[in-house]
């Protein structure tokens, strides 16, 4: 697989136009052209999709829902990494994840999310593109392996990868969310989650997490005492 | 608003006031090529803050190569700091640490330099090195430097009392380094429109919390062929004649446009100013700064009001 990821150029206009140019025939998206180099690509994705719909009982028709979005954020993470030149700088490019949603895998962003008026997650808004929500979400929650990662997000839902992964601020602190997603573990209350990072996104302006005396895992612990955890 | 501070911290003017003599040199920027060479970026002192890396040096690829950051800081005389009614205990130890944060790169965290300050009254050298691996970098990358109390043994009143409070008023340096593009400018565009308005505002920007506030987001568009363009534009640059008001007006109205347009979309969008921080650059980052130097009600005022005080604000500025 030799793909340039520097060389991804799909701006808003050009992704808007291909959108407006996808059309849904008998529940399948069309055209799905991509160009020779991305070929390789597209079938290692499309596999990895068929994987999880064997393994799940799973096909086209199908509602797709959180399950999914965990199943293949580690596909998604697995196969984008750095051996293939998917590294930091290709992971933070808005076109990219424009391009891959609208050029390279329309139909499987299709099968997860719809697609009348739901440009925002193919290409319109960047935070909510969501090949990028769920690779974000892996990377964000990354404890080690993927056996311990998926402990961490059994219980979690939709809501949560949109909490984690919807404010980036000054740029995703990621050594804090990762211990964010670990101590929230046994947590369900979603209004908790969004609490601490509220409260973690206040607390930023003026604390470095690493500085405390504890560290980020005592910065955490505080985010949440303060945010009723345990109450 | 002025920060008001419970306990005392470092500024130029202690700084000056007890002779700590601190001296800030510039960043040094490195690389080796694909020859396997080192290369020296050369930049001009003055751009130490904001340093456009492709402007000095073409040959540097964020995609193929790394870059290796040095910082060195020179503290003269370190007592300056501590003592009873000083910065800190002498019993204590000062730090230095480094914010990284991008929002392009997504990424953010904070690094203690290895070098402590203690009570001596010897120069101490503080050195910061960091390497960026190639493929990491995107956009805009700022580096903060700052003191904080490192150790904490012995406390007096009026003073930093935990471990790792910051104990800098404003940042001992701060940098941006630019990887991607280059610095942003008010994005004014020509386009040929005859017939058409002498201007109008194009808004290009999905998401104002992350957009950057250039041309690819929103265009002010001076219409060339409109039949005022050349007085517009030819006097605008000079502080008299009609049309120089006229510019004005036409950047206050721009001005208010974009803050309604970005609180509307905030408010669509479920996000608003205390709860969100809008990336460094973007769209929102900039319509907060206008918030709060033309002191707009963001909750409350309409358009006509936030037009309003947009051009008071710009008549007071002149005057």
């Amino acid at each position: 697989m030799n793909i340039n990821w520097n060389a991804v150029s799909y701006s808003i206009p050009k992704a808007k136009q291909d959108f407006e140019s996808l059309v849904v025939k008998d529940k399948m998206i069309t055209p799905i052209n991509p160009s020779p180099e991305w070929l390789p690509l597209r079938e290692e994705l499309i596999r990895a999709r068929d994987e999880i719909f064997e393994k799940n009982g799973l096909d086209v028709a199908s509602t797709l829902g959180y399950e999914f979005d965990v199943d293949y954020g580690f596909k998604l993470y697995e196969i984008l990494n750095d051996q293939i030149g998917f590294t930091n700088r290709a992971a933070s490019s808005n076109d990219v994840w424009r391009y891959l949603s609208l050029r390279v895998i329309p139909d499987i962003v299709h099968a997860r999310i719809g697609f009348e008026e739901k440009q925002d997650h193919y290409y319109a808004l960047p935070r909510r593109v969501w090949l990028s929500t769920i690779w974000w979400y892996i990377h964000l929650s990354w404890a080690g392996s993927e056996e311990a990662t998926r402990e961490l997000l059994a219980t979690n839902s939709t809501d949560t990868i949109m909490n984690l992964v919807e404010r980036p601020g000054r740029g995703y602190y990621v050594d804090v969310y990762r211990e964010i997603m670990k101590q929230y573990k046994g947590h369900t209350s979603r209004d908790l989650f969004r609490r601490v990072l509220k409260l973690n996104t206040a607390r930023l302006i003026t604390t470095s997490p690493e500085l405390v005396a504890g560290g980020i895992e005592q910065y955490v612990h505080d985010l949440f005492e303060s945010a009723g955890a345990g109450k | 608003m002025p920060e008001i501070s419970l306990y005392r911290k470092i500024d130029d003017e202690y700084c000056d006031e007890l002779h700590a003599n601190v001296q800030v040199m510039v960043p040094e920027l490195t690389y080796i090529n694909s020859e396997s060479e080192d290369v020296f970026i050369e930049y001009p002192d003055e751009a130490k803050e904001s340093i456009s890396i492709n402007e000095y040096d073409d040959g540097w690829d964020p995609q193929l190569n790394g870059l290796h950051y040095h910082q060195s800081f020179k503290i003269g005389n370190p007592s300056a700091f501590f003592g009873h009614s000083e910065i800190t205990d002498s019993a204590n130890r000062i730090g230095v640490a480094v914010h990284l944060f991008s929002a392009d790169s997504k990424f953010q965290k904070t690094m203690v330099l290895p070098q402590d300050v203690y009570d001596t009254v010897d120069n101490l050298d503080i050195e910061f090195d960091y390497d960026f691996e190639k493929s990491w970098m995107r956009g805009k990358i700022n580096l903060e430097f700052f003191f904080f109390l490192k150790t904490s043994k012995v406390q007096h009143p009026f003073q930093a009392n935990e471990e790792g409070m910051r104990l800098s008023y404003d940042n001992l340096f701060q940098t941006c380094l630019t990887v991607d593009g280059t610095g942003s400018t008010f994005p004014i565009t020509e386009i040929e429109n005859p017939g058409g308005p002498l201007w109008q505002m194009r808004k290009l920007w999905s998401d104002p919390l992350v957009d950057a506030f250039d041309a690819s987001s929103v265009q002010i568009e001076l219409n060339s062929k409109h039949p005022k363009f050349k007085a517009l534009v030819n006097s605008s640059s000079t502080s008299n004649g009609v049309s120089a008001v006229l510019m004005e007006q036409i950047m206050a109205q721009a001005v208010a446009m974009i803050i309604d347009e970005t609180a509307n979309d905030m408010a669509a969008d479920g996000s608003d100013f205390e709860n969100d921080v809008p990336a460094e650059g973007s769209v929102a980052k900039v319509v907060q700064y206008w918030i709060n130097l033309y002191d707009i009600d963001i909750k409350n005022d309409k358009m006509m009001a936030i037009f309003n005080k947009v051009a008071q604000g710009e008549k007071e500025d002149e005057a």
